[in-house]
């Protein structure tokens, strides 16, 4: 990763600081602009990102992300309104989940 | 991964519609959610992080070529959910909670003794938690 790949990154993630309540009006969200500029600056003309990360950084990368991620959606749910709910999730997870990923 | 077949595309698209929402359905039959309650639930199923671990889990577990078909329909699934769910989120957002706000009206009509309905009696012709256009 060089210096002109962070700036690169640096400038994107304040790029979308300052125009995402604009951008998030007309339902373009951070995830679809992310992707956009990471396909952009890979791929054709404007592939100005040089970083080719191996599949292991790549995965630690994703994980520690999903972590994070799923960590600060647990810390937002309250205990209560979970466990007024508790019979759904028990619904979504032990019914629709199994049938979605069906037998093997 | 550079092979992009519509089956890759069908199967993608087929995993963000019926093989995710008619099970969700399916489960939350006889719950006292509305219609549009678990249509909503069923929809936002946004496939992301969760995905692309998964699917680098298989590239190392299974290797190039036998995981690659996985990777592809992976690929194009998490695309097509970041646009999907991402273009959706806010507008059916917005609906569904005008949605609920015309169904408390409602509710606050039925809560009301008979007695007491001189006028207003729109909430009596429809039954409680279903409303009438959805």
């Amino acid at each position: 990763v060089s210096v002109s790949d962070l700036a690169i990154v640096a400038a994107l993630v304040f790029g979308w600081g300052t125009l995402s309540a604009r951008l998030e009006r007309l339902d373009v969200t951070a995830p679809i602009t992310f992707v956009l500029a990471g396909l952009l600056l890979t791929h054709g003309p404007l592939a100005f990102l040089s970083v080719t990360p191996s599949r292991e950084l790549l995965k630690e990368l994703a994980e520690f992300t999903l972590a994070l991620v799923l960590f600060s959606d647990a810390s937002r749910v309250g205990l209560h309104e979970l466990r007024a709910d508790a019979g759904l999730y028990l619904r979504l997870l032990g019914a629709a989940l199994p049938l979605t990923i069906g037998p093997r | 991964v550079k092979v992009l077949n519509w089956q890759i595309v069908l199967y993608a698209v087929l995993s963000l519609t019926v093989i995710r929402m008619a099970p969700v359905a399916a489960a939350l039959v006889g719950t006292r959610l509305d219609r549009a309650t678990i249509a909503l639930v069923a929809w936002f199923g946004p496939r992301g992080l969760a995905s692309v671990v998964f699917c680098l889990l298989a590239l190392e577990e299974l290797g190039s070529p036998a995981a690659d078909h996985a990777a592809a329909v992976i690929t194009i699934t998490v695309l097509l959910s970041v646009l999907a769910h991402g273009a959706t989120a806010d507008p059916l957002a917005t609906r569904y909670a005008r949605h609920l706000a015309r169904q408390a009206g409602q509710h606050a009509d039925a809560e009301i003794p008979a007695e007491d309905l001189v006028f207003g009696a729109g909430g009596l012709t429809c039954s409680p938690g279903r409303p009438v256009s959805a």
